[in-house]
């Protein structure tokens, strides 16, 4: 039986009768703005199965949201991305790159993005200002906005927290992120770090406002943007200091004043460089802090064993270019880690890149056959040669269907309460006790205990050998 | 039993068609057997032609012994397999990539030996008959072309002189490999001889050799369904269009009605496909929709008997476009136009984005097959001169009524 024990420890604020609804499973879920409502499926310890009702559908959690920068998944149809084995519901826009090309006001005009690129799943859209940061390298950050230089004709531009969400309307995705002060996580002058998290709760209030006061309804087109078809999502900034009283406490204690208004969070500033052992310590500091019935987004990470860590802590969706990026250039994950087609080992390896994986590459090539429809040496094959022999499209979609299945075998282990068993199986492949070299790192080791999860002792035991002594 | 050739034959990429994602493929194939099925009283063959691609031995060099070892484990499927092409027809194993070497370097110097060009440009020298086992054994494709010497205009008359008698060498030998035990001739497939020539005399003289070369081997006759050999046009690429038809039309009329006669026709315009299937060709291979793509060009027209009435492709790249609701060809039923708009194209190939790429492919390859398609299944000689004469007006010397018949010859 399931504890529906889903508050943090300490310090949650504005729960509006999240536990009354966790109760009658099936119940419709909490609202938690105009555009959305959250139910709260189970929890397994601090981990959680929720359900989003977003204006394009469920979006079931924990989720991972593939990234389709310039309005498409690199090499697979919007198709694919919605049917069986993918199943995505939601995937992820770029707004610097969509307001580049093809603007957004072409994209409006064109119905929306989700009519743009035929895609009727939810769509996160981020503000843009981190790409602007992390591209650009004449971006300068003021109170007012961020200041560039125009790529295509190198006049100078603004972009402020009213122009990031009148874009993201104009783009019409279901979530919209609040634009925030962008900081490498590895700067540091800690002036930096407490100027940009007092500024970017200055930009959430902006942000609001303007998400409050904009949006249109096109009946001709049937276009809808605005605070009734879009989600406004805060980002909780400040560096990596986790210690009370501190960056992370400031911000997060400042947007719960504003809790009305946000009907999501994520978590930022991480996912740049900064060490595991300070990267999960961020990420459970916010968990305990952010309020049970809305959804928390760990923005830009996405690796199979991150997501795992991390939802045991309490984030309910991720998002990373890693697998999708990975694979265009053969790396493909398997149950066991990551593997690169590309390697002479593969060249003759006729079974399939994961075993029972229901991907169109892994499963068999018709009813009744045995070999996979593409085996690591045909794979391996294509690779070396020419690059526009759709090999990309057939290893992303490998990747996609991994980290999908991945997610939605993490909820229902969640469903069953049985999470910590999960953990335990996942890793138990990953870092086989009987290969000396590979072991669980410590930061794993360490979050787990932070979230209540044993690990069994053949795989927690070669780090205690090795002397290595939990921080704290 | 064979499998009906597709009247446009594409071609592959390393194995696989190019851009094309497993889904896309499999959209592919569905609509070509969807539209092959629905119009059979225009067919004047029953079964319907399958997907059609020619690869490139050359190019699957590298993965030989994987090949190798995938074709011994899986004998109840083929070749195919290896790379998901599940209901598509593995057509020609050729070496079209060896014709790009110079004409003194595309042969060993070892009697028989023939020269591949691998897709890293390496040079693979291989008996003549490694090459057949290659193609029709462990490919198991459905035609296998029998090597041969590029010959064109610019080539000296040594040359093709020697490039007649190395045909005539390679078609004995090959004859005499397809009829052995275990080999191609017992499989249902063909094999295809080579007819070259600098010009319509020595193009007589080959096909009469090659008439000649396959009777000795036991093959009565050329033509018909049951025949394990057919002739493939080689060397057309060096040709211009008004001879290439002309070409084709000779050697049709000279082959007789049912030889299977392969028109190997490399980068040639829509008009030329079109023109070449008029006059007798049985199918036409083609990289049309691979260059198309490159050049983020979609064929966009409607198939009239009339004529298309207006230019037959679009640039999509066009930055009026952006905004336009329309599918990249009015009226065209493929996945793709089924789904995006012109606008959602634009901004894909502006962006030089993958999706752009296949979705453009997937459109081209729909198009260009049906329409070729069409050609091929007018009932008669005299519709489908029509039918070139309005789609290929450039052409129109190439494709007037011949003044007699051509006479088949027995
Ligand atoms: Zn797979
Ligand atoms: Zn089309």
């Amino acid at each position: 039986m399931a504890q529906s024990r889903s508050g943090p420890d300490g310090g949650a604020p504005a729960r509006h009768g999240a536990e009354e609804e966790e109760e009658e499973h099936g119940g419709r879920g909490v609202s938690c703005g105009p555009a959305l409502s959250v139910r709260v499926d189970e929890t397994c310890g601090r981990a959680r199965a929720l359900t989003l009702a977003l204006p394009h559908g469920p979006v079931i959690t924990p989720v991972f949201q593939p990234v389709g920068t310039k309005g498409t998944i690199k090499g697979v149809t919007t198709q694919e991305m919605k049917e069986a084995p993918i199943s995505c519901q939601i995937l992820l826009g770029n707004t610097y790159h969509l307001a580049n090309q093809p603007g957004a006001e072409v994209i409006r005009r064109m119905g929306g993005l989700h009519k743009f690129m035929n895609w009727d799943g939810n769509i996160l859209t981020d503000s843009g200002g981190f790409q602007m940061v992390s591209l650009l390298r004449l971006a300068q950050i003021t109170e007012e906005g961020v200041n560039f230089q125009s790529p295509s004709d190198g006049t100078e531009l603004m972009l402020t927290p009213e122009e990031s969400i009148r874009t993201q309307h104009r783009i019409g995705s279901d979530i919209v992120m609040m634009l925030d002060d962008v900081i490498h996580s590895c700067t540091v002058d800690d002036a930096r770090f407490a100027e940009a998290t007092d500024r970017t709760i200055r930009w959430l209030d902006r942000c609001i406002e303007a998400h409050k006061r904009g949006g249109e309804e096109d009946e001709r087109n049937g276009f809808k943007s605005g605070p009734k078809h879009q989600n406004l999502f805060a980002i909780v900034q400040g560096g990596l200091d986790v210690s009370p009283g501190g960056l992370r406490e400031r911000c997060l204690a400042e947007m719960a004043k504003r809790d009305a208004d946000i009907p999501g969070y994520a978590i930022g500033g991480l996912a740049g460089g900064e060490s595991k052992h300070q990267f999960w310590r961020v990420v459970d500091k916010c968990c305990r802090h952010l309020p049970a019935h809305k959804p928390r987004y760990l923005m830009g990470v996405g690796h199979p064993l991150d997501i795992v860590v991390c939802s045991a802590l309490g984030v309910d969706m991720y998002d990373s270019v890693f697998g999708t990026r990975t694979a265009r250039f053969g790396t493909a994950f398997t149950p066991s880690g990551s593997i690169k087609l590309k390697h002479a080992k593969f060249a003759k390896d006729a079974g399939p890149i994961a075993v029972g994986c229901p991907c169109s590459a892994c499963r068999p090539a018709r009813a009744g056959a045995t070999q996979p429809a593409f085996s690591r040496a045909s794979l391996h094959f294509l690779l070396k040669q020419a690059s526009d022999n759709g090999v990309a499209s057939i290893v992303t979609h490998h990747n996609l269907v991994y980290l999908l299945e991945l997610v939605r075998s993490m909820r229902q282990a969640i469903l069953d309460d049985r999470y910590p068993a999960f953990v335990n199986d996942f890793l138990r492949k990953q870092f086989p006790p009987e290969d000396s070299n590979a072991h669980v790192p410590l930061w794993v080791c360490e979050a787990l205990e932070a979230a209540e999860i044993a690990l069994d002792q053949d795989l927690s035991r070669e780090v205690r050998d090795e002397g290595a002594q939990p921080a704290e | 039993m064979a499998r009906k050739v597709g009247a446009c034959v594409l071609s592959l990429s390393s194995g696989r068609p190019p851009f094309l994602s497993q889904q896309l493929l499999q959209e592919l194939e569905e609509e070509k057997r969807h539209d092959s099925s629905g119009d059979g009283d225009a067919s004047t063959n029953a079964s319907p032609a399958a997907l059609s691609f020619a690869a490139d031995v050359g190019t699957l060099l590298p993965g030989k012994e994987a090949l190798k070892e995938h074709s011994a484990a899986h004998v109840e499927s083929d070749m195919r397999s290896f790379f998901g092409l599940s209901a598509s027809l593995f057509v020609v194993a050729q070496i079209r990539s060896g014709l790009l070497a110079p004409p003194d370097t595309s042969v060993a110097k070892g009697a028989g030996d023939v020269v591949l060009l691998s897709s890293a440009m390496e040079r693979i020298a291989m008996p003549l008959e490694e090459y057949l086992d290659l193609a029709s054994n462990v490919m198991h494709a459905d035609l296998t072309e029998c090597p041969y010497e590029a010959v064109g205009p610019g080539y000296s008359r040594k040359h093709a002189d020697r490039a007649l008698k190395r045909a005539r060498q390679w078609t004995e030998k090959a004859l005499s490999w397809w009829n052995q035990e275990d080999n191609g001739a017992r499989s249902g497939q063909q094999l295809l001889l080579p007819v070259v020539g600098l010009d319509e005399n020595a193009q007589q003289r080959c096909l009469e050799d090659v008439r000649k070369l396959a009777k000795e081997a036991g093959i009565a006759s050329l033509g018909g369904a049951e025949s394990s050999v057919g002739i493939s046009l080689a060397n057309l690429r060096y040709l211009d269009a008004d001879t290439q038809i002309t070409r084709i039309r000779k050697a049709r009329a000279q082959a007789g009605p049912d030889v299977m006669l392969y028109a190997v026709m490399g980068t040639a315009s829509l008009p030329q496909l079109v023109a070449a299937l008029a006059v007798g060709a049985n199918a036409v291979e083609t990289s049309l929709p691979y260059m198309l793509t490159k050049l983020n060009t979609a064929l966009s027209f409607a198939v009239e008997a009339e004529g298309p009435g207006g230019p037959l492709t679009v640039n999509l790249l066009d930055t009026r476009l952006c905004e336009d609701k329309a599918p990249i060809s009015a009226g065209c039923p493929c996945w793709a136009c089924e789904r995006h708009t012109r606008g959602y194209m634009q901004h894909l190939l502006s962006a030089k984005e993958l999706l752009g790429q296949m979705l453009l492919y997937l459109h081209n390859a729909s198009m260009l097959i049906r329409l070729l398609e069409h050609v091929r299944a007018l009932p008669s000689e005299e519709d489908r001169l029509a039918f070139a004469r309005a789609w290929a007006p450039g052409l129109s010397s190439s494709l007037q009524q011949s003044e007699t018949p051509p006479q088949p010859q027995v």
